[in-house]
């Protein structure tokens, strides 16, 4: 390696890790004596390899978006967002809905038993031949055993 | 006996208690960031390695008389070859050819200002989870030698070496817009 060469980014790294061949080792040496501009890119380059520690040191950044991202995303938020509003008032219709107890008529004396035995066991209310709403009501205990 | 594939801390007590063989492998593992900050300051590498020879003596001297509590390295060995520096240059001893670079900030502060740590943390974050760790880990642990962290993320020191290289260079050409082969 002459004298008219220089110090390139490579053969600086190499040697500021320490893994630079004897004779490249003792080049940059010798060179970096009399080169004013090689000196400084070693320098430089020494000074960036330090700064690597601040690199690895830092917080990892957050995306930044673009404007149009930025749009797009208040968009659907604000659609989301009314989207939410609507599925509430909905559910909260279909809660009322549920709460309204629901009737059958079971007005015919021939098959009124069986129609309140199977509208009970779905959870409906009946309305008997007499219009009276008909509450679903417990069989008693047998004499002697807890309920 | 400490080997150099002990723990850091187990082997800076080791050396403060005057263990010779863990003065070898502190002195193996650290020297050159001792000789890269000096020369990040303007030293030239030939003096760099005699300070950084010196530095390592005045160490072990300091923990030998007891004046050291504890051994942060390489942080203690960079501020005492960067005072040894300084304090050359002006004693224009034979050392003073070379040029201390008091423009360059210390080791402790930033040398990247606060736009390019941002641009290099965003080049950072855009590579594979992989090279962020081996990076990672060879930049805050420098108590670790490449083989020990290419142990810890199971790949070979080789490879380890090509990962910080690259991205080493994509900060680089980020940053300062240097090519690699310039």
């Amino acid at each position: 390696m002459s004298a008219e060469h220089h110090v390139t980014v490579i053969m600086a790294e190499r040697f500021l890790s320490g893994d630079s061949p004897a004779d490249e080792a003792q080049f940059i040496e010798g060179h970096v004596e009399h080169c004013e501009e090689c000196a400084r890119a070693l320098q430089r380059e020494a000074a960036f390899e330090m700064s690597l520690n601040d690199v690895a040191a830092a917080p990892v950044p957050l995306r930044r978006r673009s404007i149009r991202t930025r749009v797009v995303l208040a968009v659907a938020a604000t659609a989301a967002l009314a989207a939410g509003t609507v599925l509430l008032v909905n559910s909260q219709q279909v809660r009322a809905e549920q709460h309204v107890p629901r009737l059958v008529r079971c007005d015919n004396p021939t098959t009124h038993a069986d129609c309140v035995k199977a509208a009970h066991f779905d959870g409906l209310l009946t309305v008997g031949p007499t219009q009276q709403l008909e509450i679903p009501r417990y069989e008693e205990a047998p004499a002697g055993v807890k309920p | 006996m400490a080997a150099s594939s002990e723990p850091s801390s187990t082997t800076e007590a080791a050396a403060l208690a005057g263990d010779h063989s863990a003065w070898n492998a502190l002195v193996a593992r650290h020297n050159q960031k001792v000789i890269v900050a000096l020369i990040a300051h303007g030293v030239r590498p030939a003096v760099a390695r005699e300070l950084a020879q010196d530095t390592w003596l005045r160490l072990l001297n300091q923990a030998t008389e007891h004046r050291l509590d504890r051994l942060e390295l390489p942080g203690l060995a960079i501020r005492q070859a960067l005072f040894l520096a300084r304090s050359h240059a002006r004693d224009e001893r034979p050392l003073a050819t070379m040029r201390i670079d008091e423009s360059v900030p210390s080791d402790e502060a930033r040398l990247l200002s606060r736009e390019e740590l941002q641009r290099a943390s965003e080049i950072l974050a855009q590579c594979n989870p992989m090279a962020q760790r081996v990076f990672k880990l060879v930049y805050l642990s420098p108590q670790l030698t490449h083989a020990e962290v290419a142990a810890r993320v199971g790949l070979s020191a080789q490879r380890v070496k090509q990962i910080v290289c690259e991205v080493r260079a994509e900060l680089r050409s980020a940053l300062r817009g240097v090519d690699d082969e310039r």
